[in-house]
């Protein structure tokens, strides 16, 4: 494959707080070099795009910030990637714990095949919350996030199968975010669901994004730009271009982001 | 032309007809099977089969109490041995599908399945009765526990490996350790394919009795105790129907109904488990 020469520009205005701090970080899977020499600031309490063409890497990098990486082996990880003052890839970093620190909401909808209630109260349980007075009112107040309570709170203890695509992807965001994660990571969370879904989704993403740190990748330029503050382009493993969404858009520096947004390649 | 399109059609439903015929006649078997044990059996059927135990030799009447309770001791037996390891087996193949273990294992298995039941016998004689010196439900119950294994293992092998890879990450996703994800997630999501199994199972070890002839060895007494011999259906079916006695043979033929009865309660069991529990993705 071959290599594109390009100076990242990981420096964008220096207004902002990071949340995560991405050092000279290399990936490989097995002899394929996926992440090449990424160094990124992700800025806390705001919405952070990866976008790029299928393949780039957006995805194996959103992996990275919860170590999700580490449930296929057979792959190579160097660098450093802090949360707060924490480099996370250390291995004495427990992924357990990091992981409710930092949650996830996948692709497809993936409710667990119990009840709705049960949904949302399983990350709550597995941390030894028992009290059922305090389980109700956790469960009612990420659904209500969710903006899926409405909609539920009549049929709480129903299958999670129940719902229709978008509602299961709203449980599996109330679900994620009932442990009061710090940040969410949302792997292209709407390539499933139809446009009224997803316009919810999105939504429901910048509202979140008020209290919680947000990585959004997508594949979609218009959900990034519709929904966040600063985009990452990525190309070929390599970050080529980082900074608030709105001038990434209208006035990229670099020719390959330029390209792509115009619809050339990719 | 027409002439040839009749030709056509002629063999098209004659090939209909052979096919349906051909299907009718694999389940007839069952049919005269199922036929011929009830009518000889149904008439044994009483209250006092079920409740009472053997009289002395030459007394008519008298039940089969003692093996109705030695094959519910001896299957309880083989399910407590086999289910634990079993599932635990199963899981590791399913989440090591290409490991050099899990090749290995994956073929014991299957060679264990080929293995003779009257070889399983023997090797819980070797490995159990002569060990406590006697006869017992415990060797029994230990024999059929290796007939079951190889099904408890496939069982939940094939289930598992068909649950999405998404529900996995989720967990894990939360923050759940590996066991939590497995125990409370994977495994439960897959649970009707994996009692199916187990019920097909139980199904297959009640009418087994070559691996009790060394082990459970059968005994005409009411008893509970594990470390002692016990009759059971097939045993009792196997000693009774070569006795001279009529009388017995007419118990053989009672406890033939209710075992066949068991079986196919516990197919029908199975099919229910598959339809009110299936989770679909």
């Amino acid at each position: 494959m071959e290599q594109v020469k390009v100076e990242p520009r990981t420096n964008p205005s220096p207004s902002f707080r990071p949340k995560f701090r991405v050092r000279n970080l290399n990936f490989y899977y097995g002899n394929f070099h996926a992440l090449k020499d990424i160094n990124l600031l992700i800025p806390e309490r705001r919405v952070t795009a990866l976008f790029g063409p299928s393949g780039c890497g957006k995805t194996t990098l959103l992996r990275v910030f919860n170590r999700m990486y580490e449930l296929v082996p057979g792959y190579r990880i160097t660098g450093e990637v802090f949360l707060d003052d924490e480099d996370i890839l250390r291995p004495e970093v427990n992924p357990v714990e990091l992981r409710a620190r930092v949650g996830m909401v996948f692709q497809k909808p993936n409710p667990f095949p119990k009840s709705i209630y049960e949904n949302v109260a399983f990350g709550l349980r597995i941390r030894g919350i028992k009290k059922k007075s305090e389980l109700d009112e956790r469960v009612e107040r990420a659904l209500v996030q969710a903006a899926l309570w409405d909609e539920v709170k009549d049929k709480l203890f129903k299958s999670a199968y129940e719902l229709s695509g978008g509602q299961q992807q709203r449980l599996c965001i109330a679900r994620a975010l009932a442990v009061e994660p710090e940040v969410l990571l949302f792997d292209e969370p709407t390539s499933a669901l139809d446009p009224i879904a997803t316009a919810r989704i999105e939504d429901l993403i910048v509202e979140i994004a008020k209290s919680i740190t947000v990585i959004l990748v997508t594949h979609n330029m218009g959900q990034a730009a519709r929904v966040s503050d600063y985009a990452a382009f990525l190309y070929m493993g390599q970050l080529i271009e980082f900074r608030e969404t709105q001038e990434l858009f209208t006035r990229p520096r670099e020719k390959l982001t330029a390209d792509y947004l115009s619809g050339r390649f990719g | 032309m027409r002439n040839r399109l009749w030709i056509r059609q002629f063999l098209d439903r004659g090939f209909q007809a052979v096919v349906i015929l051909l299907a009718l006649l694999t389940v007839l078997p069952l049919f005269l099977i199922l036929g011929y044990v009830l009518k000889n059996g149904l008439g044994a059927m009483n209250w006092e089969l079920l409740t009472h135990l053997p009289k002395p030799v030459g007394e008519t009447g008298g039940g089969l109490l003692h093996a109705l309770v030695g094959t519910l001791m001896l299957v309880s037996l083989a399910l407590l041995f086999s289910v634990p390891l079993g599932i635990l087996a199963g899981i590791y193949l399913a989440e090591h599908q290409h490991t050099r273990l899990s090749y290995w294992m994956s073929l014991c298995i299957d060679i264990l399945q080929g293995i003779p039941s009257i070889v399983i016998g023997i090797i819980a004689y070797i490995w159990v009765v002569m060990p406590l010196h006697h006869f017992s439900a415990l060797s029994g119950g230990v024999a059929l526990a290796i007939m079951m294994l190889p099904m408890t293992v496939k069982a939940t092998e094939e289930t598992l490996k068909r649950i999405p890879r998404a529900l996995k990450e989720a967990a894990l996703a939360l923050g759940a350790p590996y066991h939590t994800t497995i125990l409370q997630v994977v495994l439960p999501a897959g649970l009707s394919g994996i009692m199916t199994g187990i019920l097909l199972g139980v199904a297959r070890i009640a009418g087994e009795t070559a691996p009790l002839l060394f082990t459970a060895f059968g005994s005409p007494f009411l008893n509970f105790s594990p470390l002692r011999p016990v009759d059971a259906l097939p045993l009792l079916i196997f000693n009774y129907a070569m006795s001279p006695y009529p009388d017995w043979h007419r118990i053989a033929w009672g406890a033939s109904v209710l075992l066949i009865a068991m079986v196919l309660g516990l197919n029908l069991l199975a099919r229910w488990v598959i339809r009110r529990w299936k989770v679909q993705f």
